[in-house]
């Protein structure tokens, strides 16, 4: 995981007393606080992470903050542990101020001491948000995507009604024009009953670019959960190829919802590709898939009218933009032209005149269609020369 | 000893000029771990403003605001800037109109930035974007002891975003001591 710089805000309100997830919700949440810390502090030795405790005992009993942005673990573990639950309710306001404390947050990563890295906020939100207006949130994401921060939401209970609040900061900090489809804002609900760092473990906030890490293991975070769980300094080219293989299944599941229809598409184009593609098993289909097979049936598609004119024994034809496979073609093409003009023998020539032997050579050519006209128009043409070769011998 | 040193500069150097130092271009000598960027697109920071080709530029993400925050290894005198369209000029729009220069300022923010009274503002024309044209002269006076540039662009020709192909920054540096002059004695 690449260099970061982390704020962690923690909701003391007095809703956090609730049972619902066990021992409580404070309890809970200090859990996976806890989980974050060293998963976010191991992952990159410079990386550094900081507490704000959303509500607080002094006057303005908005946010506080616990600890500035720091790499030393002991001081950010401390600040976690005594996260007291406090707040005054005020009819007409929420336990806690989502959107200050945002701002909050915002201010302290501003004056982190390494400038160099990303700027991320993870907020927890356990009391009811029912006098926040959406407006407000949506403001605070776009301002938090202005300043390039990256925002995780973790809601702990209340969903009904958080829920779609939140979700609407998360949308607008991720962006809307961001077409690559590139989140690096998640929202993670967690269910009642549950214990929240079971579902953070393999949840995107905490696998980074690896979606599910594997045998993660309960308490502490993998190290090496990018890498599949292998430490890439044992093995590089592993950890590389599981790397790369768990944010392809990582974008695969991102995309799948929207997918759902595109890959119903995508099905028509495999099947307008032709067999040739080979995982044609493959039932859950993605996008990207069906984007691999239509560039697949594109670059033949390509190769064929190039590999015609290779056929027509053009040899002064440039090759600079013919891709490989007609590239080849043509190498083989001309080679067969030197045999024939070297040796001028027709043996080997007449096995090249044998329409049956050169169907079935160009059969085998990947993406080489014998029974298209143009080639077939070909073939006859260099019949032609060659014969007119001949006469020229003779 | 003055005299020496300079003596001893201009004998090793073919073009010798006043104080030993003409101007140059300063992104030789940016610190790189201590500048930053606001509102720049992940896909195109802003470190490409410096690879000397205006197809690789800089694009805002959010909005056409952008804050881009250059700080230099060393105090440096800065003469003149130059920002290049990006995409040489293919789309016009993303043209950066009104720049704010602000002169060793740590942290500024789009929160706080507008607060701050700028050492200069420029205003771009179509024409001073050209690659061909010359670069704009700062005032000279204002710029003597530069740690830090901070440029905040505020507005554009119209566009969603903001896009800048390229950005030259030419100075000198205050003379400070160079080690190379030290020569061993004896």
């Amino acid at each position: 995981m690449p260099l970061e710089s982390c704020m962690i805000l923690l909701d003391n309100s007095e809703f956090m007393r609730n049972g619902d997830y066990l021992p409580s919700r404070l309890d809970a949440q200090s859990d996976a606080a806890n989980m974050i810390v060293n998963q976010k502090t191991q992952s990159n030795p410079e990386s550094t992470v900081g507490v704000i405790s959303m509500s607080s005992t002094g006057p303005a009993s908005g946010a506080e903050l616990l600890v500035s942005p720091t790499d030393d673990l002991g001081k950010i573990l401390g600040a976690l542990h005594k996260v007291p639950l406090c707040g005054k309710m005020v009819v007409g306001k929420d336990a806690v101020d989502v959107a200050a404390s945002v701002q909050v947050a915002t201010l302290a990563l501003k004056h982190r001491r390494n400038k160099n890295g990303s700027q991320r906020i993870v907020l927890f939100v356990g009391s009811p948000l029912s006098h926040a207006d959406t407006k407000g949130l949506v403001k605070a994401g776009k301002q938090l995507k202005k300043n390039n921060v990256f925002i995780d939401v973790i809601v702990l209970g209340e969903v009904e009604e958080n829920e779609p609040k939140l979700r609407e900061l998360v949308d607008a900090a991720n962006g809307t024009s961001n077409e690559e489809g590139e989140r690096n804002c998640h929202l993670v609900t967690i269910p009642a009953g549950v214990l929240p760092s079971d579902v953070l473990i393999s949840s995107p906030i905490l696998a980074g670019d690896g979606g599910v890490t594997m045998g993660g293991g309960g308490g502490g975070g993998d190290a090496f959960a990018e890498y599949g769980g292998i430490d890439p300094n044992m093995d590089p080219e592993l950890a590389m190829v599981l790397r790369v293989s768990m944010e392809e299944e990582r974008a695969r599941q991102e995309r799948a919802a929207a997918a759902a229809n595109e890959a119903k598409e995508g099905e028509e184009s495999k099947t307008e590709g032709g067999g040739e593609g080979g995982n044609a098993a493959m039932e859950d289909m993605s996008d990207e898939d069906a984007l691999l097979q239509q560039a697949l049936a594109m670059s033949m598609a390509e190769s064929q009218p190039s590999s015609e004119e290779a056929a027509g024994a053009d040899t002064a034809m440039d090759i600079a933009d013919v891709d490989d496979d007609a590239a080849m073609q043509m190498a083989l093409q001309m080679s067969m032209q030197t045999e024939e003009s070297s040796e001028g023998a027709t043996a080997s020539g007449g096995q090249f005149q044998d329409p049956a032997f050169v169907s079935n050579l160009l059969g085998s050519l990947p993406g080489v269609n014998p029974d298209d006209p143009a080639i077939q128009e070909a073939l006859r043409k260099a019949k032609e020369d060659e014969d007119n070769k001949d006469k020229d011998k003779k | 000893m003055m005299n020496a040193a300079t003596a001893a500069g201009g004998a090793s150097e073919p073009a010798p000029a006043e104080d030993g130092n003409s101007l140059i271009d300063l992104s030789t000598i940016l610190d790189k771990s201590a500048c930053y960027a606001r509102n720049e697109n992940a896909g195109f920071p802003w470190g490409n403003l410096f690879i000397g080709d205006s197809r690789l530029g800089m694009r805002s993400d959010a909005d056409e605001q952008l804050i881009i925050h250059l700080s230099f290894q060393e105090f440096v005198r800065v003469k003149s800037i130059k920002f290049n369209e990006y995409n040489n000029g293919a789309d016009p729009e993303l043209n950066p109109v009104k720049v704010h220069i602000h002169i060793n300022r740590n942290n500024l923010g789009f929160e706080d930035i507008e607060d701050v009274d700028p050492a200069q503002t420029i205003t771009l024309t179509a024409a001073d974007l050209k690659e061909s044209s010359n670069p704009i002269e700062l005032y000279f006076v204002k710029f003597q002891r530069v740690k830090s540039l901070t440029f905040y662009i505020d507005e554009n020709e119209g566009g969603d975003i903001t896009a800048i192909g390229g950005l030259r920054i030419m100075g000198k540096t205050v003379a400070t001591t160079n080690m190379k002059d030290f020569k061993k004695q004896g």
